[in-house]
């Protein structure tokens, strides 16, 4: 097959440099605020070593695999969908995934708290799924528009969100406050039980994104070209759009939907590092991991109170967007 | 070598009954919608014949993989269209197995010096011969050994008359080496300068194919393309072809 395979010097440093961030950042998670939870000889040492594994781990593998999900996930979508504005939280697939949920929790509550825990992930998905799916249809029938996804995209999440809002105003009390975590978004609701599932599940998914670089470099040129490179588009588009949507479904079950990190993270690496999805696909995972990282700092330095993360990834990611777009103005002009 | 036998497809294209030799540098011509394009795609792989046999050296294509048709085959396709900003030198990466660009392709296309700036703010011109670089550097290798299948479809559109010249001498030298160029391309003397094969096209159908001095003659391309061609001799005793309306 056509196109070399190998990373660039420079391109290997950088992905260095990520890495080391990312284990930087989450040592700082991991540790941050701790004595001694390690080794411990006192009681409060014992306390610290269960805040240490029964909240900071699950917290630390949340915020990687959620955060590299959506960052990955979106940096395929923007080169699948042709357009660098991809989101799956701009083009719904995330508010569709968020629906499903809210909909099971209300319509679900007879269902005992154990099987919840399992079949949440399985309505995200599906609800991932659907509104991927719907997209694609409806952006198919806009053909020759390029903002075709997006107001496909627009469509479908208005419609999620104008439901999932009305699910909110009639639901009781306790429901509501589970609605929130969807709907805003959280990385310190997963616990050992739900992570050893979606956990692997989504780092062997991951993996198999990352390794599509080549092929999705040929398809920044539309489907003919790609195909003309030798790829298979249409299995190709399928396999992928399958396996991104049960990414973002995956993501929004164990930390509901988090905005902007997908659409920030390939869009950022893109602006600086030029386009070579064999670069951005696994930087785009580990700056996705330190960007939401340093959410939980940031958000832990605020005080007490757990801030909900899109609140966050808006607050950071806004003005680092802005400033990113005009960098891109400039180097058009 | 490539043949092709009673080729459908779809209503655009009609029993197509025609073949290119190895080291042969062939036109294809005819009136807006006379199938052109749609040929070029069939050839090419990006749409299935609905009827006839579509052979590249006696092996039928549909028993050809596309990840070895990628490695001999190319196609400049008419339009593009870009929304990402790549730079021009990643365009050629991406598909290209070795990144340094051959010289005799760089003296034709002459694109170094707009290497490194986005394809979003190259002009009409640059970007097809950007776009035609790309698709001779995916199979470049072939092509050095002769086996290439070059297919373009209106490659001099936006090109200035020297950038023409040099890209059609540089076809040309690839076809001294056994490649084989199938052109689509409107002006009649560009092409009977460097073409040696004409296939006329209308309605779907080839109607006239052959060497250009047979083909290329008043008669049948005043038929064709229902307008007046004359033929006269320059000072130099070249031959023109000239187009007007009665």
């Amino acid at each position: 097959m056509p196109g070399p395979n190998n990373l660039e010097r420079k391109q290997k440093i950088w992905l260095l440099i990520l890495l080391s961030a990312l284990i930087v950042s989450s040592i700082w998670v991991l540790f941050g605020g701790l004595h001694n939870p390690l080794f411990p000889n006192t009681t409060s040492a014992v306390v610290e070593q269960r805040i240490l594994w029964q909240l900071r781990v699950p917290l630390v593998i949340t915020a990687f695999i959620v955060g590299a999900g959506l960052a990955v996930s979106s940096a395929v979508l923007q080169v699948l969908l042709r357009n660098p504005l991809a989101d799956p939280g701009i083009i719904g697939i995330s508010s569709g995934a968020s629906l499903a949920a809210a909909l099971f929790l209300t319509l679900g509550s007879a269902i005992p708290f154990l099987y919840v825990q399992y079949l949440l992930p399985v309505f995200c998905f599906l609800g991932a799924l659907l509104s991927t799916a719907a997209i694609y249809l409806i952006s198919k029938r806009l053909t020759g528009m390029h903002s075709g996804v997006i107001l496909a995209g627009i469509a479908i999440s208005t419609l999620s969100g104008a439901v999932i809002a009305w699910l909110h105003f009639l639901s009781d009390a306790q429901t509501m406050r589970n609605m929130t975590f969807w709907l805003m978004g959280s990385v310190n609701q997963a616990d050992w039980k739900v992570l050893t599932v979606a956990g692997p599940s989504l780092l062997i998914l991951l993996g198999l994104l990352v390794r599509q670089g080549s092929a999705l470099n040929w398809l920044y040129f539309g489907a003919s070209s790609a195909q003309l490179a030798g790829l298979n588009v249409t299995r190709f588009h399928k396999m992928m759009l399958l396996v991104c949507a049960l990414v973002v479904g995956i993501a929004v079950s164990i930390a509901g939907s988090i905005a902007f990190v997908g659409l920030l993270v390939p869009h950022m690496l893109r602006n600086f590092f030029g386009y070579d999805n064999r670069f951005i696909l696994p930087a785009s995972g580990l700056l996705g991991g330190i960007v939401l990282m340093v959410v939980v700092l940031v958000g832990r330095a605020v005080g007490e109170v757990s801030v909900p993360v899109s609140m966050l990834t808006a607050t950071l990611g806004g003005p680092i967007f802005l400033y990113s777009i005009l960098r891109l103005n400039r180097q058009m002009g | 070598m490539l043949s092709i036998e009673n080729l459908s497809f779809a209503k655009r294209l009609d029993s197509i009954n025609v073949c290119a030799h190895p080291g042969q540098f062939i036109q294809i011509l005819g009136p807006n919608g006379a199938g052109k394009s749609s040929l070029l795609r069939v050839i090419a792989g990006l749409d299935n014949a609905d009827a006839g046999r579509l052979c590249i050296n006696q092996r039928d294509t549909a028993h050809i993989s596309m990840t070895e048709m990628a490695t001999f085959r190319c196609f400049q396709e008419q339009q593009q269209s870009h929304v990402f900003a790549l730079t021009v030198r990643e365009s050629l990466t991406f598909f290209a197995r070795d990144i340094t660009m051959p010289t005799m392709l760089e003296n034709a296309l002459e694109i170094a010096p707009f290497m490194s700036r986005s394809l979003l703010t190259l002009s009409g011109g640059e970007s097809r011969r950007v776009q035609i670089a790309r698709a001779l550097l995916q199979i470049w290798p072939a092509i050095e050994q002769g086996q290439g299948l070059i297919l373009l479809d209106e490659p001099s559109q936006g090109l200035d008359f020297r950038h023409q010249h040099l890209l059609l001498s540089c076809l040309v030298e690839l076809v001294k080496i056994g490649n084989i160029v199938l052109m689509s391309e409107h002006d009649l003397n560009v092409c009977t300068q460097y073409a040696d094969g004409v296939w006329l096209m209308r309605s779907g159908e080839v109607e006239y194919h052959g060497p250009v001095e047979e083909v290329m003659t008043p008669d049948i391309l005043s038929d064709i393309f229902d307008c007046q061609v004359r033929r006269f001799n320059d000072l130099a005793g070249n031959s023109i072809l000239q187009t007007y309306l009665v």
